[in-house]
């Protein structure tokens, strides 16, 4: 009798267990933390070039990130843009939130830096990834979708007036400074 | 009876037959504040009814006639619209007049006296709705409005102008009640209450939410001031707030308030909705006392001092006991419960009672009542203290040990299993916040974890709290990986600096542990587990009721044992115990007295038989010394006389510190004989060791064969430690590294000192070595670090054997460096340095780390992102990763700035 009330230590008894609620939780949150990690691995061990991505300092997993380097051949070329990435707590499975944390004028992206892209919205699946929404975004640069733009002077400009708009674009252009 | 008389007294029968003579002028019975459509309700209405109808009921009609007479006499005057609310208004009081008494004897008792009268009507309801119009269209409009008033003069105003109307309206209702005395059936006493119920009702209903907002601001004002708070406005005075006695002050506030309150009893306005109200404002001041003179305050200065005051200890003791209330007192009282009930006891509740007198209307004398009320307030205000002190549990635990005083409020407080169940709680979820995330290192998270054992262990010596918030704890740190490295590294840590100064617990090592370790020593005697059987105790209590089904009690904190039972089970703890022991006996000389008292200790904890290996592994090590020395002697391994003085006199003791002279002539070995069976895995990567240390091995075999026939020695080359000397052209390098990185450096000899550097592949090596190219790579890593070999093209090293100036600084850079930061090799199980193979992938990471998280970060931030980010682990030690960034860093990659490391642009 004495025996089984004692039991051994560090094995709590199930009841204190359930009560707590530690393990379910945390089950759920592994999986995010997993699939993440993954996504590190891959994004470190097969880099595409123009594009990284890393979760930020504080050891938050969920909040990441991201540098873009503008695409030769745009109106961006030679400049680097910091996003923001913050991932739901039921990652992959709803999108990642980005953010350009660099001033952008582009006629997808208002100028608080959100973005228009159908792939973080509606057409979001869970075989997206953070490298292939950079990816995307690194297109996006070159290719607007003027068709539902932001930003509407800029879209009218793309068309109209290269020169102008690569004026803007290095006007608004602002490196970020963290810390 | 006169004359006189007898003819007043016929006219009067006269008048009652047929109305009122022609002498007395008839007014209009319409009173002057009511419109004449609603003019006194129903039976005046009737009576022009009835006269019309019918002149038979005579009564009826003296019946109104009286009643007329008295409408007329007791009607109200208007509020004259020209006075100033601040002037005070004086109604003209009245007495009753000729003919009023006969007329309300007619009214007061209809039955015996106009028996015949139908319609009758109770003059003094009549005259209660007469009131209550009154009041509400003549008085309620010019109650000052609080909006553009400041709050105590719109009471103050308030509370004259209700005294004046009551004033008035008890005027005329004393003047029904002179002849009322004279009734049997009616007490004058019971129609007063009456009357003052249903004025008072009207007036609480009416007045008070118009003066609710300033009757607040007032009470609130004067309350706190009788208490010595300051008020919300004071910031300054609330940041240092300190308790101030009575003052003068406080008692002249004290008379207003309760003078005011008895006028407020007296027009009506201290009803119930008054009384919610200044129950609501002492519990706020009571929660306010407790945050501003208990918050953050959780050690007990002043107890040392009072106990060397004036007063004895026992009279401070006797006055502490009194002082507290009945639940509370087993516990010994802090600084603040003591000081919050000796508040509640002088200040609060003396208050409280006087009001409540004033409110009764009555002189209670202290008798029981107040007394279990006092009680009450005083568990209510530990109550607070409680709810204060649970939500800094979590930095009172981190303050541990300073911070004990808090602990004692707490543990005074915590009496009910609902409030160790609320604590428990909070407490999880703030310990959830702040510490079990990846942002808080291993070491930190065990830090206070030993906090919380020893402040729990405080609070509560059944353990039960502590079980219930520890167990997500212990789940979290069982998810670490370094848990069990960091807790041992702490056992075997030194408490005390060289100068006995023990050692703070702001470092790298878990300190704390080494001290406790040393504090167990002597309790460790006494068995815990006798406790149950021990009917001597005078302190036993019963098991507490919220314990768990598998509740064991243990007397003492027990720590180490705690946390050792973290890790699921003591196998896993002295498997890396033994990992570590081993590193240490490997790589150090000496008697290692500390491992030997750390592995007594964890003896008389875990017993012997668990901890055998690392007794033999102690032994052995021990053995090898004297086995070493015999060895030596047979086989003539130790330098002649000859050789040391040859060796003393050709180098400088000042320079090579550590240097013995045996070695610097000719290699020289030592070896350390282990048990295989009792070690734990080891290195056994092997390679051609240099022929002059083959030539001693061998010799070193013989001699063992000799001593210990029956025994055989296998060499493990990758372990242990070698001295080089290095001549360079220009310098002398002595080192201490491992075997393998000597035994590289040594491929690099060359017998003629005047060729040209020697240069070699990393295949070269490898095939000639016949070692791992692994090691090769990461042993000329070393040595090119070192500034001894340089890669001159791709996997090819050679010899620098002269420095230029910017070489030479960076090598005296790096010496100033290694000396400060001596490089902590713990790596002995697993690979030793990082790999190239791997390397790529950190690189990766790190490059993908101060690119977008923070442009510069110091190194454990970078160790700890590796370890958290990298899914297999990031399996190598701070001083490793430092050594690649060092790496990184020369080679151009990385800047080092201020102790953070960044990228190069």
């Amino acid at each position: 009798m004495e025996d089984t009330q004692n039991s051994a230590p560090g094995t709590l008894p199930p009841a204190q267990a359930a009560k707590l609620g530690a393990p379910r939780r945390a089950a759920d949150a592994q999986s995010t933390t997993k699939r993440l990690q993954t996504e590190l691995m891959q994004l470190m061990t097969s880099s595409a070039p123009g594009i990284s991505a890393f979760p930020s300092a504080d050891g938050n997993l969920l909040s990441w990130t991201a540098t873009i380097e503008g695409p030769d051949d745009t109106p961006y070329a030679g400049l680097t843009f910091k996003l923001s990435f913050a991932f739901p707590s039921n990652y992959p499975y709803a999108p990642p939130t980005v953010l350009f944390k660099t001033p952008i004028y582009h006629p997808n992206v208002d100028f608080s830096g959100r973005i228009c892209l159908d792939i973080l919205k509606d057409k979001w699946t869970a075989a997206y990834n953070t490298q292939t929404v950079l990816l995307s975004l690194q297109s996006l640069l070159g290719e607007p979708n003027n068709a539902s733009p932001l930003n509407g002077e800029a879209a009218e400009l793309w068309d109209k007036d290269p020169a102008e708009f690569k004026r803007k674009v290095l006007g608004r252009h602002r490196d970020v400074d963290e810390e | 009876m006169s004359k006189e008389e007898l003819n007043e007294r016929k006219k009067r029968v006269f008048d009652w037959v047929f109305g009122q003579s022609k002498s007395q002028p008839r007014t209009t019975p319409a009173p002057r504040f009511i419109p004449p459509s609603q003019n006194s309700g129903g039976p005046l209405t009737n009576f022009t009814h009835d006269r019309n109808e019918s002149n038979q009921h005579i009564d009826q009609v003296l019946w109104d006639r009286s009643w007329r007479t008295v409408t007329e006499n007791l009607a109200l005057p208007d509020y004259p619209s020209h006075l100033d609310p601040i002037q005070s208004w004086n109604p003209e009081m009245k007495t009753a007049g000729a003919g009023f008494s006969e007329a309300l004897q007619d009214l007061l008792s209809p039955q015996t006296r106009l028996p015949r009268a139908t319609y009758t009507e109770d003059i003094i309801a009549w005259y209660t709705s007469q009131v209550r119009h009154h009041f509400m269209r003549q008085v309620l409009p010019i109650l000052p409005e609080l909006q553009d008033e400041i709050a105590p003069q719109v009471l103050y105003k308030t509370i004259t102008i209700l005294e004046t109307v009551h004033r008035l309206y008890l005027n005329r209702l004393s003047m029904i009640l002179e002849d009322v005395t004279s009734m049997r059936h009616l007490s004058s006493p019971r129609i007063m209450r009456r009357f003052h119920r249903d004025l008072h009702a009207v007036i609480s209903n009416l007045v008070t939410p118009k003066i609710a907002a300033s009757l607040q601001t007032v009470l609130k004002w004067n309350v706190s001031t009788i208490l010595g708070l300051p008020s919300e406005r004071d910031q300054r005075k609330r940041q240092m707030f300190v308790p101030t006695a009575e003052t003068r002050t406080t008692a002249r506030v004290r008379d207003e308030l309760l003078r005011m309150i008895e006028s407020l009893r007296n027009v009506g306005l201290a009803g119930e909705k008054f009384q919610i109200m200044f129950a609501e404002i002492m519990n706020d001041l009571m929660t306010d006392y407790v945050l501003l003179g208990c918050e953050g305050i959780w050690s007990d200065p002043r107890a040392q001092k009072r106990r060397n005051g004036r007063r004895t200890p026992a009279s401070t003791n006797d006055r502490q006991e009194s002082i507290l209330p009945r639940t509370a007192q087993h516990a010994s009282p802090s600084k603040c419960v003591r000081e919050l009930c000796e508040w509640i006891e002088n200040r609060y509740a003396k208050l409280v009672v006087q009001v409540f007198q004033v409110l009764d209307g009555t002189e209670v004398k202290h008798a029981k009542g107040p007394l279990i009320q006092v009680e009450k307030w005083k568990e209510i205000s530990i109550g607070h203290l409680a709810s204060l002190r649970t939500n800094e549990l979590f930095d009172i635990i981190l303050k541990w040990p300073h911070s004990s005083a808090a602990l004692d409020d707490l543990r005074t407080a915590i009496t009910t299993p609902q409030r160790r169940l609320q604590l428990t709680n909070v407490f999880a979820q703030t310990l959830n916040e702040r510490l079990l995330h990846p942002g808080a290192s291993t070491l930190q998270i065990l830090q206070t974890y030993i906090s919380m054992i020893s402040s729990f262990h405080a609070l509560d010596h059944s353990k039960v709290l502590l079980d219930r918030v520890a167990y997500p704890l212990q789940l979290y740190l069982c998810s670490r990986e370094d848990t069990v490295r960091i807790i041992i590294t702490g056992l075997l840590s030194d408490a005390e600096d060289l100068q006995r100064n023990p050692v703070g617990s702001g470092g790298e090592k878990l300190v704390e542990l080494a001290s406790l370790l040393n504090e167990d020593e002597e309790q460790l005697g006494q068995k815990a587990n006798d406790e149950e059987l021990d009917w001597h105790d005078p302190d036993w209590l019963p098991d507490p009721v919220d314990a768990g089904p598998g509740y064991k009690r243990s007397k003492n904190a027990d720590v180490i044992g705690t946390l050792i039972g973290v890790l699921g089970s003591q196998d896993v703890f002295i498997k890396e115990f033994q990992n570590i022991i081993a590193e240490h006996l490997l790589k150090n000389d000496g008697g290692f007295e500390r491992e030997v008292k750390v592995l007594e200790l964890l003896k008389a904890r875990f017993g012997e038989a668990p901890l055998q290996s690392c007794e033999v592994m102690l032994k052995d090590i021990q053995d090898s010394g004297r086995v070493d020395t015999v060895i030596r002697r047979n086989q003539r391994l130790d330098p002649s006389d000859e050789e040391i003085r040859i060796a003393n006199a050709s180098f400088d003791p000042h320079e090579g510190v550590g240097l013995v002279p045996e070695g610097v002539l000719k290699p020289s070995l030592h070896a350390k004989i282990l048990s295989r069976l009792f070690w734990p895995q080891l290195h056994d990567e092997s390679y051609r060791v240099p022929d002059s240390i083959r030539k001693l091995q061998k010799r070193y075999e013989d001699g063992f064969r000799s001593l210990k026939a029956s025994r055989k020695l296998t060499w493990l080359h990758a372990l242990g430690q070698a001295t080089v000397v290095l001549e360079l052209t220009d310098r002398t390098i002595t080192e201490e590294v491992h075997t393998w990185q000597a035994t590289v450096i040594w491929a690099f000899q060359s017998d003629q000192p005047d060729d040209a550097p020697v240069r070699k592949s990393v295949q070269e090596l490898t095939e000639k070595l016949e070692m791992e190219e692994a090691l090769v790579r990461s042993a000329l890593k070393f040595w090119a670090s070192k500034l001894v070999l340089e890669e001159i093209e791709k996997d090819v090293f050679s010899v620098l054997e002269t420095l230029n100036q910017e070489d030479r600084a960076r090598s005296n850079a790096q010496v100033t460096a290694s000396t400060a930061a001596v490089p902590d090799d713990t790596a002995l199980v697993t690979n030793d340095g990082i790999t190239p193979e791997k390397m790529q992938m950190y690189w990766q990471y790190i490059q993908g780390m101060l690119k977008n998280s923070s442009s510069q970060m110091p190194l454990q931030q970078i160790a700890m992102m590796l370890k958290m980010l990298i899914a297999d682990g990031f399996p190598y030690s701070n001083e490793e990763l430092q050594e690649f960034l060092g790496w990184k860093v020369a080679a151009g990659e990385l800047e080092f700035v201020g102790g953070k490391y960044k990228l190069k642009k």
